[in-house]
């Protein structure tokens, strides 16, 4: 067995370039498969965490089917409805920085009392007493290296929707292990985001409701739905079916290079498969002549298409894991994180999806062995003198 | 040793292109004994050294070796009948080209379980009995003629196989190396080796060195003579 493995390696060598091309497209393929599939993975692992971070329910204000303003005061009254335990209405929304071509997502918050700020610093750096005194923010890196570049270093000025501009000086900066959730965000008082917003002062944008059982999330939802005819109840299951949706579109998509991928993989095959060279043909004569069986032979071609194939899965599928956690998926992962926002330079999170390498295994190097031992056997069943004559 | 007994060999039996290379044909090799099948082309002289070899069976009749009726083997065990009984010298030597001297003298040796030193030490006792062992890492392919002989030559030995079967094995060699051929045929005579040497190269028949020619013409011996 360690001859015919040793006269494998040989083999492989001796068609060195044909082996290598082969290889290489192999990896290459399965490289990409993997990259793509951890990447998801991961992404869908750390949304899904965030997802289990929201609230159960949020009540948005539709007009013409748009969403729009909601009133701050609804949220005591849908405080009152059995098992919700908490309604607190948000203010939130999207600035656009055009200089640089980017959103902020402005995120208001009550105030910035001691809570708060305790509540702040164990996820930013705070600069001093600063976050008291009234027009501040807290802003994620991203934002922070955006605005330092576009040389507003300790504060900013906004537009306001009816021009004018609004100074907000910058209290602090999100710490660099939150800029998964954080990069792109600027956190301001509340009073001070619906200035910034140009909304009034009993508006907000939506109403975050907890609910202490889960059980009872759909039949709040509809109570909710029933005392205010005009709005949208989201519950959690709801955002996770539209998180699982975005992703089921963007695998579409890798599913389309997926095709193309396994297409190039099957030329391959093809080529393989068809037939022997020749001077395989021959050569594999010549073996029998000497002695040699058809099982020797075979298992000589299934250690050819093993290292071929396996090495290059091991190969690909290590490199696809350091490609995506060691080195942070550079150009896939902007792939992954749309246009506009900020792209965060996050560390995901290290989870494999063996179900998906476990397909990509078994619908590639079985098949190529096969595709290898086939072709082999047909010429090593021939009579060897009707081969080398 | 080897008995041939009333074998014939019809190739595409049944289709237009059918064709009968051997018919009838019996005779009987000795131990140790150096015969020649001569005859011209086509006759069937490679025909018949592949029924022996179990490369091929015969439509009818039967090839006996040492006893065993090598024309009715399953795959497998002609397989272990050509590693441990034949060595083959082929026609055009039929080396792997892209193999060195060494390792196309192992091949042979490739499916048994030999340690490497064993390996070595085989290969290198019969590279040096054929003057090859200085081009031991040259590639096949790179060889003269003569080397490619003496390669092929080794490579048929390597197992210590009691019957060697040679086609045509001066084809492709000039004079000088045929007769240096010869000389190496006497050598492995001289190891109690039996020889069956397929040729119609007259120098065969010149330097009388076979026990025994046996003449073959399409198909059928027409003469036996020692």
């Amino acid at each position: 067995m360690k001859n015919l493995f040793a006269f494998a390696l040989s083999s492989l060598t001796r068609r060195g370039g044909k082996n290598f091309f082969i290889f290489t497209i192999f990896a290459l393929m399965i490289f990409i498969l993997a990259g793509i599939f951890t990447i998801t993975h991961a992404l869908k692992a750390e949304m899904f965490a965030t997802l289990e971070a929201l609230p159960e329910i949020t009540v948005q204000r539709i007009v013409a089917g748009r969403q729009t303003d909601i009133d701050a005061e609804r949220a005591e009254r849908i405080a009152e409805i059995p098992g919700v335990t908490d309604a607190m209405p948000r203010v939130w929304g999207y600035y656009y920085f055009a200089k640089a071509g980017v959103n902020f997502s402005i995120v208001g918050v009550e105030a910035f009392g001691t809570s708060y700020k305790s509540s702040l610093e164990s996820v930013a750096d705070l600069f001093g007493e600063k976050l008291m005194e009234g027009d501040t923010m807290v802003v994620g890196p991203g934002v922070a290296e955006t605005l330092a570049r576009n040389f507003f270093k300790d504060y900013f000025y906004f537009v306001k929707p009816d021009g004018s501009l609004k100074k907000v000086t910058i209290a602090g900066i999100f710490k660099p292990e939150t800029t998964l959730e954080s990069n792109d965000i600027v956190v301001v008082e509340q009073g001070l985001a619906r200035e910034l917003f140009g909304m009034s002062e009993e508006a907000a944008t939506d109403i975050v409701v907890k609910v202490a059982n889960d059980e009872e999330i759909p039949t709040i939802a509809r109570k909710i739905r029933e005392i205010y005819p005009d709005t949208r109840v989201v519950t959690k299951e709801d955002l996770r079916i539209s998180y699982q949706n975005v992703f089921d579109y963007k695998s579409g998509i890798f599913l389309a290079l997926f095709i193309i991928a396994i297409f190039t993989f099957f030329i391959i095959i093809y080529d393989k498969a068809s037939g022997l060279s020749s001077e395989e043909k021959r050569e594999i004569g010549i073996l029998k002549a000497l002695g040699w069986k058809i099982g020797d032979i075979l298992k000589v071609k299934l250690f050819e298409a093993l290292v071929i194939s396996l090495g290059a899965y091991l190969l690909a599928v290590t490199l696809a894991v350091g490609y995506v956690f060691g080195l942070n998926a550079p150009l896939m992962r902007d792939l992954f994180m749309g246009y506009s926002v900020l792209k965060p330079p996050f560390e995901l999170p290290f989870t494999l999806d063996v179900g998906t390498l476990a397909l990509i295994f078994f619908t590639t190097v079985p098949v190529y062995i096969a595709a290898t031992l086939i072709p082999s056997w047909k010429a090593a069943t021939l009579e060897a003198d009707e081969v080398i004559r | 040793m080897i008995e041939v007994k009333e074998v014939t060999k019809v190739f595409n039996p049944g289709r237009p292109n059918e064709m009968t290379a051997l018919e009838n044909v019996s005779f009987e090799v000795g131990e140790n004994e150096l015969v020649i099948l001569k005859g011209p082309s086509g006759s069937g002289k490679s025909t018949l050294l592949s029924l022996i070899a179990a490369l091929q069976k015969p439509t009818f009749g039967e090839v006996i070796v040492r006893g065993e009726r090598v024309s009715k083997l399953p795959e497998d065990f002609a397989a272990l009948y050509r590693r441990h009984t034949i060595g083959f010298i082929f026609q055009k030597f039929n080396l792997i080209p892209t193999l060195s001297v060494f390792e196309n003298i192992i091949t042979p040796l490739m499916p048994e379980k030999l340690d490497e030193k064993e390996l070595r030490a085989r290969a290198e006792r019969v590279m040096e009995e054929f003057s090859i062992a200085h081009k031991a890492n040259e590639l096949a392919k790179n060889l003269s003629g003569g080397e490619q002989q003496r390669t092929a030559i080794a490579r048929a030995l390597v197992n210590d196989p009691p019957i060697i079967l040679a086609d045509e094995p001066t084809a492709n060699l000039d004079a000088k190396l045929s007769k240096a051929f010869l000389e190496y045929v006497h050598r492995i005579k001289e190891e109690g080796k039996t020889i069956l040497i397929a040729t119609h190269d007259p120098l065969f028949f010149d330097l009388d060195i076979a026990d025994r020619e046996i003449e073959l013409h399409n198909g059928k011996i027409v003469n036996s003579e020692d």
